[in-house]
C-alpha cells in the first residue's frame, strides 16, 4: 500500500516536472524562436467558415514564393519560409545579446479536417494566404 | 486615494498638445508615437507608476524606467506605454491623464490609433479618420479634410479616454487609420503620422519608417500578441459591430 502510495507520487511527479519542462520549452521557443537554426515563429490569424479555413501568416522580410514552402495534412499545416536577409532581436532571456534570425517555422492544428487537394496558396505584401475547405461541413436536409 | 501617480522630472509645459497613445489595432498608436520622440528628439520628462501596471521596468541605454513615459519638445508632450495596460489599469489611467491635462491647461489631448479593416492587404494607402469630442474639433478636422467617422463602435482605451475628456468638454481628438488588427502595422502609423503632421505642422522624416516597416514587423510581433491578448477583456471585437442606430 505505502509502495503504492509513493510509486503514485513519483509517477505525478514525473509528470509534472515534464509538463514544466513543455511549458519552458514552448515559452521560449514561441518568445525567442529557435537560435540552433536561426527560426522564429510568424504571427498568424485563422478565420473559420462555414466550408473553409483562411488562414493569414505574416511573413515580413520574404521576397519570393519560391521562399516558401508550405506542407499540409488534412488537420496540420507547416510553414517554412526563408527571409531575405537575416534580422536582429534583442535576446530577451540575456537582455544584452541580439540574435540574428534568417527564417520562419509554424505548425498550426485545425480543429476540423481540411482537403488539402482543393487547398489554395497566395503571397502578397509578405503575408501568405492560405485557402483550406473543409472536408465535409454537414449535410444539407430539405425543409419541408 | 489615486491609482496613479504621475512624476514629473521635468518642467512640462503648459498649454501643449498631448499625444496619449497605448499598444492597440495594429500597434498603430505605439509605432507612430514612440517614431515621433525618436525622430524629433523629444526629452525624457517623467513617467506614470501605479499598483495596476504589471512589475515591469524597462532597460534604456542601461538606465531602467517605467514602461510608461513622458516625452516634451516645445509645445508637445507625449505620454506613451511600450506595454499593454491591463484593463483594470486603463479608466483609472484616463481619468488621471484627463485631470493631469486640465492641470495643464492642455490645449488637445491626440490619440493615434488603428480601424480593423479585414481587407487590409488590399489597401495601398490606409484612409485616415478622425473623431472630435468637441464640435470645435469636428470643425477643424473637416477642415483640414479629415473625414470623420459617422457611425460605430469604439472600444478600450481611445474610447475611456475621449469620453471622460468630452466630460470635462475639452478638446481631443482621435486620428484613427485603416488597419490591420493582428499584426503591426507601420504602413497605418504613416498614413496616421502624415495627417498629423500635415494638420499641426509638426515636420517629421517618415523615409526610415517606410524603409524599416519590415523589420518593425518583425520586432513587434511579441509585443502584438500580448497586446492580442488584452482585446478580449477590452470588448475590441465591438468594433466590428454596427451599432443599433445604424439599423
Amino acid at each position: 500500500m505505502s509502495y503504492e502510495f509513493f510509486e503514485a507520487i513519483r509517477r505525478l511527479k514525473k509528470e509534472v516536472d515534464e509538463f514544466m519542462d513543455y511549458l519552458e520549452r514552448r515559452f521560449t521557443e514561441e518568445i525567442m524562436g529557435d537560435h540552433a537554426v536561426e527560426c522564429i515563429e510568424p504571427l498568424a490569424e485563422i478565420r473559420e467558415y462555414p466550408d473553409k479555413y483562411v488562414v493569414i501568416i505574416d511573413l515580413p522580410c520574404v521576397r519570393r514564393r519560391e521562399d516558401i514552402n508550405v506542407k499540409l495534412t488534412e488537420d496540420t499545416i507547416i510553414i517554412e519560409a526563408q527571409m531575405y536577409r537575416k534580422v536582429e532581436i534583442y535576446d530577451l532571456m540575456s537582455n544584452v545579446k541580439r540574435t540574428e534570425f534568417s527564417s520562419y517555422r509554424k505548425s498550426i492544428r485545425l480543429p476540423q479536417p481540411i482537403d488539402p487537394k482543393k487547398a489554395t496558396a497566395t503571397f502578397k505584401k509578405g503575408m501568405l494566404i492560405l485557402m483550406l475547405p473543409k472536408k465535409s461541413y454537414g449535410h444539407e436536409i430539405r425543409v419541408e | 486615494m489615486e491609482k496613479i501617480t504621475i512624476v514629473e522630472e521635468e518642467q512640462i509645459p503648459s498649454n501643449a498638445i498631448l499625444i496619449n497613445c497605448l499598444p492597440d489595432v495594429g500597434l498603430v498608436g505605439a509605432i507612430a508615437s514612440s517614431y515621433l520622440v525618436e525622430k524629433l528628439e523629444m526629452n525624457y520628462s517623467g513617467y506614470l507608476d501605479s499598483i495596476l501596471f504589471p512589475p515591469i521596468i524597462v532597460l534604456h541605454k542601461e538606465r531602467p524606467l517605467s514602461p510608461v513615459r513622458i516625452y516634451t519638445k516645445g509645445d508637445l508632450v507625449v505620454v506613451l506605454s511600450e506595454i499593454p495596460l491591463p484593463l483594470d489599469a486603463l479608466r483609472h489611467l484616463a481619468t488621471k491623464i484627463v485631470k493631469w491635462a486640465e492641470e495643464k491647461s492642455v490645449k488637445t489631448v491626440i490619440t493615434f490609433g488603428g480601424i480593423p479593416v479585414p481587407n487590409r492587404i488590399d489597401i495601398e494607402k490606409p484612409k485616415v479618420y478622425g473623431i472630435g469630442a468637441t464640435e470645435e474639433d469636428r470643425e477643424f478636422l473637416r477642415k483640414n479634410n479629415v473625414k470623420l467617422l459617422k457611425e460605430g463602435f469604439m472600444a478600450g482605451y481611445y474610447a475611456l479616454l475621449l469620453k471622460e475628456r468630452m466630460k470635462k468638454k475639452g478638446s481631443c481628438i482621435a486620428l484613427l487609420a485603416e488597419s490591420h488588427l493582428q499584426y503591426p502595422d507601420p504602413g497605418a502609423a504613416v498614413s496616421v503620422l502624415e495627417v498629423f503632421s500635415k494638420i499641426y505642422d509638426v515636420k517629421v522624416d517618415l523615409g526610415p519608417l517606410i524603409e524599416q516597416s519590415e523589420e518593425y514587423r518583425i520586432k513587434l510581433k511579441e509585443l502584438m500578441k500580448r497586446t492580442l491578448e488584452t482585446f478580449r477583456h477590452a470588448q475590441k471585437s465591438y468594433e466590428y459591430t454596427p451599432p443599433l442606430t445604424y439599423v
